[in-house]
């Protein structure tokens, strides 16, 4: 659900695309990030460099977290 | 969420806390590492072990700002599996692990404990349950599935876990085979669930508006064609709020898509063209209005208008996406009467495909492009 949420959003862009089923639709809130300007927000991502991350996180002694997203 | 929920400043009082990656799975260069995420939807978020880069756990779909920061407490925990906070936190920790490592099966098991040792105010209820009926679906499990969905969701506080609940139950519900005794009832109860859900003002609009979607392909599914119509006109009419009350460009075009599903099912393609093209001119990097407005002109029979729209997109789109952009175009293409040049965008689809790298291909869409290829050609 919220893995069926994307579910249901494949679903619905069936509609759009019905031949590309297999990689579910499912951010519509992607488009801050598809415009590829940096997002001004509360938390500083690093785009797209994930060895930059694992350096990070190992020199801090912190986990990671991702934001794995398409711009569709 | 990104124009949304991840932009709210409240959050950084966690900022601290992780290192934060943001991986578009369409740029190539992200290849690699997409594959060791095993991402099968997005948006889908994930907490990994700093020191390992192993993957503790994964929550595929939108979160609200407070379900975000129950999601990075329970990441923490999954990470040390130190079993810090209560008993069901710990069972829910256990099992996000196992289900971070693919086994469905132990993390369901595990999920259903932390919901069984859960107090009745948990926090992590939402997820939980979230997280099991997402766990049966996977395994296959639709009866349980829409089962639990069923039993938990009616007592749940009205906000996204319940709408969660509702439409997870449904999809699973509606996915079951016809011939299923318990299918009916099942969708009649846990469609109504989902109809509640339309209303509520504290659930995520992408969320609301899939909910939407799902209604009306539900109804056309069964055959009326009126209640879906019905059903796709009430979207359309509440993405068309939801994108005049947005807070930036970004968070407008944020509905695109869903508005280009709205108005397919409504039957009337032209109403979003508007907002489409407001789209291309604010946002004149991004190929996705271009594409979209691809289809719609395709629909309504303005075969040059889709052409050059879908050039436009062409030139600015890379990765996976773009096959289906050749793929709109090939149609236009033939709905125009032009099978030869359809076979030659089919082609170059075809060529452009190869280029992709392995994790990048999706093998059964080139498969029907290279079918649709053939059969041109016959």
């Amino acid at each position: 659900m919220w893995t069926a949420r994307a579910a249901l959003a494949g679903l619905m862009l069936a509609l759009i695309a019905p031949a590309c089923a297999e990689r579910p639709q499912g951010d519509v809130h992607a488009a801050a990030a598809r415009t590829g300007k940096a997002v001004a927000g509360a938390l500083r991502f690093i785009e797209d460099d994930a060895p930059a991350a694992l350096a990070e996180a190992k020199r801090r002694g912190v986990p990671i977290f991702v934001e794995a997203w398409a711009p569709w | 969420m990104r124009a949304t929920v991840l932009n709210d400043p409240a959050l950084a009082k966690h900022a601290g806390r992780f290192a934060w990656l943001s991986i578009n799975t369409e740029q190539s260069r992200n290849a690699e590492f997409v594959e060791h995420l095993a991402v099968a939807a997005y948006p889908t978020f994930l907490v990994l072990d700093g020191a390992t880069g192993n993957v503790a756990l994964r929550w595929a779909g939108s979160l609200t700002a407070p379900e975000f920061e129950r999601l990075l407490d329970d990441g923490e925990r999954a990470v040390t599996a130190s079993g810090g906070g209560t008993p069901a936190d710990a069972a829910l920790a256990r099992a996000d692990r196992l289900g971070a490592l693919g086994k469905t099966a132990e993390a369901a098991a595990a999920y259903t404990e932390a919901l069984r040792l859960a107090p009745a105010a948990w926090g992590g209820r939402g997820r939980a349950l979230a997280s099991l009926l997402a766990a049966l679906q996977k395994s296959g499990d639709l009866e349980q599935c829409a089962a639990l969905a069923r039993r938990e969701t009616p007592a749940l506080e009205r906000g996204p876990a319940f709408a969660g609940a509702a439409a997870a139950g449904l999809g699973c519900a509606v996915d079951a085979p016809e011939s299923a005794a318990w299918r009916v009832a099942a969708i009649q109860e846990l469609e109504a669930l989902v109809v509640e859900s339309l209303a509520l003002d504290n659930v995520l609009a992408d969320d609301r508006s899939s909910a939407y979607g799902m209604l009306v392909d539900l109804r056309d599914g069964r055959g009326d064609q009126a209640g879906a119509k019905e059903m796709a006109g009430r979207w359309l009419t509440f993405l068309e709020k939801q994108a005049a009350a947005a807070k930036s460009v970004e968070a407008r075009a944020a509905f695109d898509s869903h508005r280009v599903g709205a108005a397919l099912a409504l039957g009337d393609p032209a109403r979003a063209v508007p907002a489409l093209l407001a789209s291309e001119r604010d946002l004149p990097d991004d190929y996705n209005p271009p594409a979209r407005l691809a289809i719609l002109y395709r629909e309504l029979g303005r075969f040059d208008e889709a052409l050059a729209a879908s050039r436009r997109a062409l030139d600015k789109a890379y990765g996976a996406r773009k096959l289906r952009i050749f793929d709109t175009r090939a149609d236009i293409y033939t709905k125009k009467g032009d099978p030869a040049a359809a076979r030659r965008t089919l082609e170059e689809a075809l060529a452009y495909a190869d280029s992709l790298p392995t994790s990048q291909r999706p093998e059964a869409f080139i498969a029907q492009l290279r079918k649709k290829a053939a059969a041109i050609g016959s």
